[in-house]
This record gives structure tokens, sequence and C-alpha cells, in this order.
């Protein structure tokens, strides 16, 4: 049979209008057979039953925008040294040196304190017992300038009269110890620089005495 | 075959277009292959039971007709028809071994999807349910999650809610659907509609389940 041009358009479209309606072969045969049970059909069509090894579902319907919060440009610290902060030391007031350091010093250190009191020495009295502590039986004046240390360094004056609130001294000594080391180390110099050329004298006077003993005799 | 069926069935109608009128066969029995009208959007057939219901639901609906879904529906798809549907009380059938869920009105299927459901140890119970609660913008509180169009279906919080659907995943025993889906379903629903969870796998379970929710329904 020898289809004319407009018969085969005529079927050629009437077959695509069947398939865009879905009137045309869509249901499979398997499917018409299934329709004795509509539950057939469903499955028919469905994905089938799940793979084993689902995992629960977290549902997010809206995606939560986390803003990114600049960062600063990392800072590389290769070894920073690690310093103690600085601890405010509260200086009692100037009390009047003889009240602190005459009533305690005595009993707790002995005779040595007992100078610097009566001296009246411009140290203030929270270092007094401090130094007293450290100096034992060394006296004079002399001597202040080594016990000074101590005092800059450790040990607090929670033995002492009216001292600081801190339970250990700061590794920088102050400024008032500072001056008083310097000092002291400036004394001792001098004392055995004078010692010395005391020495140093009288030796030439021995030698001068025997060289002249010597050439008397 | 379908052309027989189609042809079978507009001849029963009165040779009109299947598509204004749908068929209605007779319904006092139904014929061991039910006559079949296709249109586009919808397969109709005589008034068939659903044989898996017959544990569950002792007075079960009748369904008439089926959404025309051509190719085998993957995760996430949807299909929706209803406004070719009388209103009336809309009821559901979830099937766990296909992993779909049908929304009937009226004895036609208005929409079909596919689903998530509970992941071994949190298994989806099956049965007979009652829509117990409707929530638009439901917030887990056990999962900490949104759950979207929840229809609450059981006291101890399986529902049917808008899910991300999709391949290896599965829930805490919730019905999962597209979020899209899940909104229709929303309108669609009202508190007191069945919903028939139906699985291959545990038909002694799936009586008992439909037992303790007839009693709770």
């Amino acid at each position: 049979m020898v289809m004319t041009r407009r018969a085969k358009y005529a079927s050629l479209s009437v077959m695509i209008a069947l398939t865009a309606t879905g009137l045309g072969a869509v249901v499979p045969h398997s499917a018409y057979k299934a329709l004795a049970d509509p539950l057939a059909m469903i499955r028919h069509y469905s994905p089938g039953a799940r793979t084993a090894g689902a995992l629960p579902n977290k549902f997010r319907p809206k995606r939560v925008v986390v803003r990114r919060v600049a960062r600063a440009a990392p800072v590389h610290v290769v070894h920073r040294e690690v310093r103690p902060a600085k601890v405010a030391m509260r200086r009692p007031k100037p009390v009047s040196a003889v009240l602190p350091t005459a009533i305690e010093a005595p009993m707790a250190l002995g005779p040595t304190s007992v100078p610097i009191a009566a001296v009246g020495s411009p140290i203030p009295a929270a270092f007094a017992p401090v130094l007293a502590s450290g100096g034992g039986a060394v006296a004079g004046p002399g001597a202040l300038g080594l016990l000074a240390i101590p005092a800059g360094i450790a040990i607090g004056a929670n033995h002492g009269g009216g001292g600081t609130n801190s339970q250990f001294a700061p590794a920088a000594p102050e400024p008032g110890t500072w001056l008083m080391m310097i000092f002291g180390f400036g004394f001792l110099g001098t004392t055995i620089r004078k010692r010395r050329s005391a020495l140093r004298k009288v030796d030439q006077a021995g030698l001068v005495a025997t060289r002249n003993a010597a050439s008397l005799a | 075959m379908v052309y027989l069926g189609l042809t079978a069935a507009l001849a029963q109608s009165g040779c009109q277009k299947s598509d204004q009128v749908p068929a209605r066969a007779p319904e006092a029995a139904h014929p061991a292959r039910p006559l079949v009208t296709y249109s586009s959007d919808r397969i109709r057939f005589a008034p068939t039971p659903i044989a898996a219901l017959d544990s569950i639901a002792a007075d079960q609906p009748l369904v008439k007709s089926l959404l025309n879904v051509r190719s085998r529906m993957r995760y996430g798809d949807y299909v929706w028809k209803d406004n070719d549907v009388r209103s009336g009380k809309a009821w559901i059938l979830v099937d766990l071994a296909a992993q779909t869920i049908s929304v009937f009105r009226d004895g036609e299927e208005i929409g079909r999807a596919v689903t998530l459901f509970g992941v071994d140890g949190h298994s989806t119970p099956t049965g007979r349910f009652i829509v117990l609660a409707r929530d638009k913008h439901h917030v887990s509180n056990v999962y900490d999650a949104p759950m979207p169009y929840t229809l609450r279906l059981t006291d101890d919080g399986i529902s049917i809610h808008g899910s991300n659907v999709r391949a290896g995943v599965g829930t805490h025993g919730c019905v999962g659907v597209p979020l899209k889906f899940g909104a229709k379903l929303f309108d669609a629903m009202r508190v007191g509609d069945e919903v028939l969870i139906i699985s291959d796998g545990n038909r002694a379970a799936s009586a008992r389940r439909g037992a303790r929710a007839k009693s709770i329904g």
C-alpha cells in the first residue's frame, strides 16, 4: 500500500498526538495486568525496595548562612618571653622609723637592728626588718649594701612589720633598691680601697722601717 | 492490548471522550480484568480494593483511579493532580516496600511521591493511623530539626513531614516526603483523616500495630 504524503503526515501527527496525551502505548503490558490490584501498579512505577544501610536523614530546609568573621592575620610568635605581670607593690606610708623597728626588731632580730633604728637611717621602715634578718650578727652601716640584695629579690616582708601585700618579691628590683645596692657597692668599694691603701701605706712604712733599720744596722 | 482496553472503555461509556467524562464502570462487582481508560493524567478503572489493606482496614475505601505516572519514580519525585477530583475526605497509603506515598480522595489518586522511612532500629510502624495534629512549621524538640508540614500520626511523635528525599538515607521513624509535595499534602489533609502504612516485611507486626492504632483511633 502506497501512502500519499498527506496520509503519512496525518498518521504521524496522530501518533505524536497520542504520545503527547498519554493515550498511546505508555503503560506496559505488565502494568496493565497489575491493575487487578492498584497497589501492584503503584509498585511497578516505584523506585522499589530501599537498599540496606540507610542512615538517618537530618533535614535542613534552609541553608544556614554562616557569616565568616574576618580573621586577623596570624601573628607568628616564635619565642615570646613571658614576663610575669608587674605586681603593684603598695608602699607603706613612711612611718617614723622608731615605731616598727624599735618594737619588733629587738625581739626578733637581736642587737643588729638596734643600731639601724637608733641611727635613724634614711632607709624606709619596711626594709629595715628584712635587712636586719638577712644581716644576722653583721653590724655596721658598711654591710647594708650587701644586705640590700636579698631584700630586692626575695623574702617579702611577711614576717616584717607593716610590709607589702605580695607574697613574693618582683624579679626586677625597684629603683630604690637599685639605688641602695649601688650605694652599698660603692661604699664597699671605697672601704676596701681605703683599707688596701692603708695597708699598703703600713706595709710601705714597715718596709721603709725595716729598710731603715737594715741601713741603720 | 492497551488500545483494546481503551476501545472497550470507550464503548462502555458510550464513545465519549475519556478526558471529559471518566468512565464509570458498574460498581457491583470487581471484574478480574477491570475496564481501563487512560488519559494523560490518570488511569481510571472500576473501583477496586487493595488486597494488602484487608488486614489493616476493615472498611477500606475502593480505588477508582491512579495517576498516570509514566516512568519509574526516583528519589525526590512527586506527582500531584487534584483539580479534576471532587473534594472530600482524603486518605493516605504509605507503602514502605515500594518507598511510595499515595494520597486518595473520592477513590481517586491525587498525589504520589517517593518517601523516606525509618532506618533499622527506628523502623516506621505500620498499620492504620489517624492524623492527630497538623503543624506547618514544626521543629522537632527530640532531634532539634525543622520538620515542615508535619502531620502527626502517633503520640510518640511518628509523623509525615517535609524532608530532603534522596537515596541512601532514612528517618528516625517518620515518613519523609518532598517539601513541595508535603505542602500540598498538608493542605489536603485534615485532623482525623486516615493514614494506612503497609510493608511487605512484617505482616504480623503490621497486624499488631494495626490493632493498637485502632484502639487509639
